[in-house]
């Protein structure tokens, strides 16, 4: 069972795209569209908070769709990570958790870097593509 | 009325609702009504606010001459419009100043979101009041199927964002999940939803909708009493969904 991951996109508190990286898929997207794609699932995140029928919502964290699944993690200060991935592709949480801490190593620590700002920061791109390759590499040798 | 208008005028209408507003026809109409006043040099935002479907009409046109009664056009225009039934008109801005290009930008958002059906089993109360949590559920629901078409990673031709999707195109998200309840997407492809909100450890639910749905076909459709696109009032299909969904809870 091959586990892949289509796409990652990094949100900033205030719904704007700080990082989109394509890892293969078909429907790679242009700037202009993974722009707008991603403030429309910040939007959507904070409504669904809205619809809870039960208070203390903490927005989606799991979209499934006919094609692909979307997880999505949010951190404590507002910063959304989340994944494209096959249906049924498992662990995802535990990999945007890592994804979380190799931001805030390789990002937040990184004295360059402006808040809320798009992420150029090379290390944090080497050690993200090692991650999902990692991942990818797991699951496929099972 | 003066020439130069930059003061925001703000009128509220409450209307009763009838039927079910009308597609784009109206729509065009509307734009062609207002375009063809021959000295029409403003900026008119008009929202229509209506319990399924919201109706933005952006008009620019250039003209140099002053426009005549320009409040009193734009009444005639929705007095064109109330018959077919509209919940609220909002006009939003009237302002005046001269640009060089004809614009009309229209945005309808269409689409079955009247709520036909809805039920609730054991809900702890902590809520909107019902006829915004519909409005809301259904705003939620379109974007998502927008955004799950637009985001396909297994297809390369894909339309724009925020083109309203027919029932079987594009791919749709069948669930989704929060850490407080999860909810589960069905539509048919005469359009309607079916949407079940249940504790975040359920399990697939697709087969759930799918029942309901043929309850629906068999009570609801099937009963020469109701007109579709009403809210559903057959008692029938009311204590066989509540017997179905005790079974299965």
């Amino acid at each position: 069972m091959a586990a892949a991951i289509y796409s990652l996109y990094i949100i900033n508190k205030s719904g704007g795209l700080i990082y989109y990286k394509d890892y293969g898929s078909a429907g790679r997207m242009d700037t202009n569209d993974s722009l707008r794609v991603a403030s429309l699932w910040h939007s959507m995140h904070a409504i669904s908070q809205q619809l809870s029928p039960v208070s203390g919502c903490s927005g989606i964290e799991l979209l499934q769709a006919d094609t692909f699944d979307l997880h999505c993690y949010q951190s404590l200060t507002g910063t959304k990570f989340f994944v494209v991935c096959e249906p049924g592709t498992q662990h995802m949480e535990s990999l945007l958790k890592y994804i979380y801490e190799l931001y805030t190593d390789y990002v937040l620590k990184n004295p360059f870097y402006e808040m809320e700002m798009p992420i150029r920061c090379e290390l944090f791109d080497i050690n993200l593509t090692q991650a999902v390759q990692k991942d990818r590499v797991a699951f496929l040798g099972r | 009325m003066p020439s130069s208008l930059s003061s925001i005028l703000l009128h509220s209408f409450i209307l009763p609702s009838s039927t079910s507003f009308p597609s784009s026809p109206v729509a065009t109409a509307t734009a062609a009504l207002l375009s063809s006043s021959p000295s029409f040099a403003a900026v008119v935002e008009i929202e229509l606010v209506l319990p399924d479907l919201a109706f933005l009409l952006h008009v620019v046109d250039s003209c140099s001459s002053p426009p005549p009664s320009l409040t009193g056009l734009v009444v005639l225009v929705l007095a064109n419009l109330l018959h077919h039934s509209c919940n609220r008109i909002r006009l939003l801005a009237i302002q005046g100043f001269g640009s060089t290009s004809l614009l009309i930008k229209n945005a309808i958002f269409r689409g079955n979101g009247v709520c036909l059906l809805y039920r609730e089993w054991n809900r702890p109360l902590r809520t909107l009041n019902a006829q915004q949590d519909h409005k809301l559920m259904f705003g939620l629901l379109f974007s998502l199927k927008s955004l799950t078409a637009k985001m396909d990673p297994t297809s390369a031709e894909k339309g724009n964002l925020g083109v309203p999707q027919l029932p079987g195109q594009g791919c749709s998200f069948h669930s989704f999940r929060t850490n407080t309840y999860k909810l589960s997407f069905m539509e048919s492809p005469s359009g309607i939803k079916i949407i079940l909100v249940t504790h975040p450890r359920t399990g697939d639910l697709r087969d759930s909708l799918k029942y309901i749905y043929n309850l629906y076909v068999e009570y609801v459709v099937k009963n020469p009493l109701y007109t579709p696109g009403a809210p559903i009032r057959c008692q029938l299909f009311n204590t066989t969904l509540d017997q179905y969904m005790r079974g299965i809870a």
